[in-house]
């Protein structure tokens, strides 16, 4: 009955990160389709933004060639003529110094929607990582299923607790069963696992009130 | 220093502990530095939280350890105070100190 009633219990926490990951799944797809809009909206924005550089550089490059072919021929120019050139050469040689200066003085285009979208594409990564520990965590709790705080552990893993955290309530119930015998140690550990989940929940109860409280504020603005 | 950086009186205390800890300052040796020195018993789940919330304000930052077997194979999480943290530390002490100077220990009369 005992070992029934365990493995039910696992089978849900499985249920529990399967509905997690695959939620997380779900959100990185989405992210992604942001992410290729994002590009291509970008993209457009730089391809406006340097337009008039490019247009000014193939100008520069027109007068250049012109200016070349007819150094080429320079002592067979009249004595005016080669006044001229010499006054477009030095007037072309300003030119590509103060182009070169714009070019290394372009600034990156500033794009909003690449912003947020780094911003939530590291916060994905982060629930990733995250995720991936709450699966170590949870794999290591299953394969402890006769441990007597198995219970225990699911209740923390299922508010959020860390791999640390129930490493230091491991540790320190080997002490208590060394220092105050079994039954003290078991009844540490339970007095810990409650008041540890108590204070998760209260955590996520608190986040939600925000949410809610936000949410009925933006409700009432939009009532106004 | 913005009101956010401000220090809880819990907060006060797990970043004192930290400091006596040294190196060694990991989740249940913060826990049992704090009951033993003021004999307030605390969560393991209240110290995570606010360790977790102090990092992400900046006062202090973690590193993983090496996995252990009297900790079924889990890590050590050991914790460092950040210099934001040492000067809001600083600070939150320098606050009561002030306020409690001529008063302490608090007698009847008063």
């Amino acid at each position: 009955m005992n070992l029934i009633l365990r493995t039910a219990i696992a089978k849900i926490c499985i249920a529990v990160f399967y509905v997690r990951a695959r939620t997380l799944l779900f959100n990185a797809k989405v992210i992604m389709q942001f992410s290729k809009l994002s590009v291509w909206i970008g993209r457009a924005r730089a391809k406006r933004h340097i337009k008039p550089y490019r247009e000014a550089v193939d100008d520069f490059q027109k007068r250049s060639n012109a200016l070349l072919s007819e150094l080429k021929n320079f002592n067979e120019l009249p004595e005016n003529r080669r006044q001229q050139v010499l006054a477009t050469r030095s007037s072309l040689m300003e030119e590509a110094q103060s182009l070169k200066t714009i070019i290394a003085k372009l600034a990156p285009i500033y794009n909003p929607g690449a912003t947020a979208i780094v911003y939530v594409a590291n916060r994905a990564m982060s629930k990733v990582q995250r995720l991936e520990q709450r699966y170590k965590s949870l794999s290591r709790i299953l394969s402890t299923v006769n441990s007597a705080n198995f219970y225990w552990d699911v209740l923390l893993w299922l508010v959020g607790g860390s791999e640390a955290m129930l490493g230091d309530l491991n540790e320190e119930y080997l002490l208590r069963i060394a220092n105050d015998g079994e039954p003290g140690a078991r009844a540490w550990y339970c007095d810990q696992a409650i008041s540890t989940a108590r204070d998760y929940l209260w955590k996520k109860i608190e986040r939600l009130a925000a949410v809610g409280a936000l949410i009925d504020l933006i409700d009432r603005w939009f009532k106004k | 220093m913005g009101k956010r950086d401000h220090l809880g009186e819990f907060e006060v205390l797990v970043l004192l502990a930290i400091l006596r800890l040294g190196a060694d300052a990991y989740g249940m040796a913060v826990r049992r530095a704090i009951e033993e020195r003021t004999g307030r018993k605390t969560s393991i789940g209240a110290l995570y939280i606010t360790l977790d919330r102090m990092e992400e304000k900046g006062f202090v930052t973690s590193e993983i350890g090496e996995a252990t077997p009297e900790r079924g194979g889990r890590a050590k999480r050991f914790f460092s105070i950040n210099p934001a943290g040492r000067q809001a530390l600083n600070k939150s002490l320098e606050e009561v100190s002030k306020m409690a100077v001529g008063l302490f220990p608090v007698s009847e009369a008063l």
